[in-house]
């Protein structure tokens, strides 16, 4: 597997914006844990290899267990995720899937009962970040930093 | 279909986090009216109304004719409506956005680097992967598209 190409050589302007928006998010005031698992579920979806070896590590940094970690890819069937953990995921599923072009009022509902809308916004940033993101190393297969 | 939050309001730093990277896009050298197209491409895969409004009022104010933006979602049916490197563009916005379905194959890399160099389809990529993120905020949260209230107006 060979890198095709660099972002942070070619273009570290544009790169510079993208890790600016990543400091936005880190900053907003969301648990770390939750949006490493937010990050790293969005990148199992996507399929970016690079992207879920720099979250697993971060994950475990701020306090997502080893079972969290093991169990997300199947975080619906898996007991050990919180009411507000399992809220994040399915949002976090149903914006990066799109399915049928939307997301649905039945998932709005269950974040909604669990974030404020400044922290559902928030979480929505991360999780377009965190889709960017997945694209853009995905294309350029840069390989996982191992 | 109401709006469900206003990001803009309760996150304007973010919101504006995101602005530079539009920014930065804009100022690339990528002529404006590819990166519109492009814009408007992924928004009509993923589906979202306030970006196909906005992205469609662009191109219009941009000079593009009706002729040829009815033809967007089915380039690749258009003929030489579009130019090589537009054709390019539109392959490479497709592959990319459904990045969960085609992974990205070498063939569409190779297609794409045949027409661009490294740091145009650096900075392609960059637009495609800002238009998906934007899609998914104005999907999340209902985006009312301007032709609604210019249409109550």
């Amino acid at each position: 597997m060979e890198q095709r190409f660099d972002i942070t050589k070619l273009i570290p302007e544009g790169y510079k914006t993208m890790y600016a928006l990543h400091t936005y998010v880190q900053g907003a005031g969301l648990d770390l844990g939750l949006l490493e698992l937010v990050r790293l579920r969005v990148s199992q979806t996507n399929g970016c290899g690079f992207c879920v070896a720099m979250h697993i590590p971060l994950a475990r940094k701020y306090g997502i267990t080893e079972h969290q970690i093991n169990l997300v890819a199947t975080w619906k069937e898996s007991p050990v995720f919180s009411v507000r953990e399992r809220a994040a995921l399915a949002w976090a599923d149903a914006v990066t899937a799109l399915a049928g072009q939307e997301v649905p009022d039945t998932v709005y509902e269950q974040v909604k009962a669990e974030f404020s809308p400044e922290e559902i916004a928030n979480l929505t940033l991360c999780i377009g970040e965190i889709n960017t993101w997945n694209r853009l190393m995905i294309a350029s297969r840069t390989p996982p930093a191992l | 279909m109401s709006e469900r939050l206003d990001y803009t309001r309760t996150s304007p730093a973010g919101v504006k986090a995101f602005g530079s990277v539009y920014g930065y896009v804009m100022q690339s050298g990528l002529d404006d009216v590819l990166v519109d197209l492009v814009y408007l491409r992924v928004s009509q895969i993923n589906g979202c109304a306030y970006c196909l409004d906005m992205h469609t009022r662009d191109l219009v104010k941009k000079g593009v004719k009706v002729e040829k933006l009815a033809l967007v979602q089915v380039w690749q049916e258009a003929g030489e409506l579009f130019s090589d490197r537009e054709r390019a563009a539109l392959a490479w916005a497709e592959t990319v956005t459904r990045v969960a379905q085609t992974g990205v194959p070498d063939a569409e890399f190779e297609a794409a680097r045949r027409i661009f160099n490294e740091k145009e389809l650096a900075d392609l990529t960059m637009a495609i992967g800002l238009m998906n993120a934007y899609n998914r905020l104005a999907i999340s949260f209902r985006r009312t598209p301007e032709a609604v209230f210019a249409a109550k107006s």
